[in-house]
């Protein structure tokens, strides 16, 4: 009886301690501060304009209004005064701000009409306006215009469902500089913050070995982890 | 330290020495009356305690009566939806100070949507990964985004040697070509298959939709989707006031709460209205095509009727409705002519 009264006693005890462990884990859930810390990145600014949507660039339209000095003009209010000589070797004193990098079109009336500075030159036919500027290009990018035509190159905005709304199907001008169609690079928007990976290299070129993204620029040339990682790669 | 025995029964009388202190109970003394009265306490103590995360509740409004017992997206009826609609509106103008237009927009009839992306196009500038945030109201702290751009490695299609996290001065690298990466809208989606609570399922437009009120953050179908396509508000989400957008619908870009998962919807709130998504109408490439599928005339239609295509991860069965394509010509490699031949 005695043995087993101690027995009992020795439960006894270690039941308090249980919920005097519990009172203790209540005073400490009330005191705490109500949430946990959480690791947050802070905001990324984007300007509304760098998220513009629609056409990447202002295309003339027709009739033609380009700004030479001060003044907007149309093109006809100094072309009626000169004449329309062809000679690819004179230098230009108007239009010094254009670069022409055309590839192998490298003269202004390639595209511009010889006797009407208002319209582009088309090959056999009338010539067309600023804004039908596609057509022009159609004489020597083909591929590209009818994949154009069907949809598959450059951008549509606006509505995917005519009944709903008018849809814009851009023109190559809206998007490619004529004079240098080749799209320059341009600055990357801001790109996640992931926080769990740890502090990301910021010129592109630091290998961060926590970020599993980042393992393949260990991999040299025959397709082995570099040795000092010690991994090989399968 | 000598401590009682609480069940006292080693004598006849039930371990009660004095008549009078057994008449209320037996086996009830002073001493063990107040030991149980503390650990009653005690107890009642802790499991106020164990509440008392509850008490963040008491000052947040993600939580109401009217929300905790509305009905399933699907059994709702018209006056179940407006009044939804109306406590959501009057949620989002207490905590952001504007009064959204907000709407159940139903998919379309004969439309099933499709994207198309042109690879050879992309420069990985991320205008469509910020536009995505701005028009679908993600959180901007901590940061959600549905689009991932990889900057690859040419040569490969291998996305584990992708990296997303390229700081370049200037895009696009010479040495890189640059995938997005979003929801792909899976025809057999095995997000939708381990959600416990149906609280995700697929339209008959194609587009894979979460009721955010139903949805209990268990994060099973973020690790079912193999294309990184879900999002988790870990914490409550954070979007400035001036850059709320007020145009919204219950399934796509309304606000979110802390604990439940997100994802691309292919803006269904422009796109089931006619209207392209935000992605496609920002890209300066125009890399971006969306469409109605079954209308043989649509863009989208047209790229995969004429472009070499290609899904991600083929052989997981999933039957997206994202395409990747790319043209026969590859204008990073005209750019840079290295015989004067260009």
């Amino acid at each position: 009886m005695g043995r087993e009264s101690g027995h009992a006693g020795k439960t006894q005890v270690a039941g308090y301690f249980v919920g005097l462990g519990f009172l203790i884990s209540a005073v400490i859930l009330f005191v705490l501060p109500k949430q946990a810390t959480v690791p947050v990145a802070e905001a990324v600014e984007v300007r509304a304009d760098q998220i513009r949507p629609g056409p990447w660039r202002e295309a003339l339209q027709d009739p033609p209004m380009i700004n030479v000095g001060t003044l907007n003009q149309r093109c006809s209010d100094c072309h009626v005064l000169f004449d329309n000589i062809r000679d690819p070797d004179r230098p230009l004193y108007q239009h010094t701000d254009i670069v022409l990098h055309h590839g192998t079109n490298d003269a202004c009336l390639n595209c511009h009409d010889k006797d009407d500075r208002e319209k582009l030159a088309i090959r056999g036919q009338n010539p067309v306006g600023f804004n039908q500027a596609q057509l022009l290009c159609a004489q020597c990018h083909g591929p590209i215009y009818r994949d154009w035509q069907r949809g598959t190159h450059g951008k549509t905005i606006g509505y995917w469902d005519a009944s709903r709304g008018p849809s814009t199907k851009l023109i190559c001008t809206q998007c490619h500089d004529p004079h240098s169609p080749v799209y320059s690079p341009i600055a990357p928007l801001p790109g996640p913050n992931t926080l769990r990976m740890g502090e990301q290299g910021h010129t592109g070129s630091e290998i961060n070995e926590n970020n599993p993204l980042q393992r393949w620029r260990l991999i040299d040339d025959a397709g082995l982890m570099t040795p000092e990682h010690g991994k090989g790669h399968e | 330290m000598k401590l009682p025995v609480l069940n006292r029964t080693q004598s006849a009388t039930g371990g009660c020495d004095k008549p009078r202190q057994c008449m209320s109970r037996p086996g009830m003394t002073r001493r063990s009356f107040l030991r149980r009265s503390t650990a009653a306490t005690g107890a009642v103590a802790a499991i106020a305690a164990s509440l008392a995360p509850l008490r963040e509740l008491g000052d947040s409004d993600d939580f109401s009566v009217s929300k905790f017992l509305q009905k399933h997206y699907k059994e709702m009826d018209g006056d179940d939806m407006a009044a939804a609609l109306a406590r959501i509106s009057k949620e989002v103008e207490k905590r952001y100070d504007i009064r959204p237009d907000i709407r159940d927009i139903k998919p379309m009839d004969g439309v099933e949507f499709v994207y198309a992306l042109n690879l050879t196009r992309c420069i990985g500038c991320r205008k469509c990964v910020h536009a995505c945030v701005a028009e679908n109201n993600q959180s901007r702290s901590p940061e959600i985004q549905y689009i991932r751009v990889l900057e690859m490695p040419r040569g490969t299609i291998d996305i584990e040697q992708g990296n997303h996290h390229y700081e370049r001065a200037t895009v696009p690298s010479e040495d890189h070509y640059y995938m997005p990466i979003q929801c792909h809208q899976c025809a057999n989606p095995p997000c939708v298959k381990v959600c416990p609570v149906e609280a995700t399922w697929q339209e008959p437009d194609g587009i894979t939709v979460i009721d955010y009120d139903w949805c209990i953050g268990c994060r099973y179908c973020e690790a079912a989707c193999p294309y990184w396509a879900r999002r988790f508000n870990f914490t409550k989400p954070t979007i400035p006031k001036d850059k709320i957008n007020p145009n919204m619908s219950y399934l796509s870009n309304r606000p979110r709460s802390m604990g439940v998962m997100e994802k691309c919807t292919f803006c269904l709130h422009r796109t089931r209205e006619g209207r392209m998504p935000a992605c496609l109408e920002v890209c300066p490439t125009g890399a971006r095509k969306f469409g109605n599928v079954l209308d043989p005339n649509s863009e989208v239609r047209q790229v995969l009727e004429t472009k070499r295509v290609f899904v991600l991860k083929q052989d997981v069965g999933t039957l997206p409705r994202f395409f990747y394509y790319f043209d026969e010509r590859d204008p990073i490699n005209e750019a840079v002519p290295t015989g004067g031949d260009a």
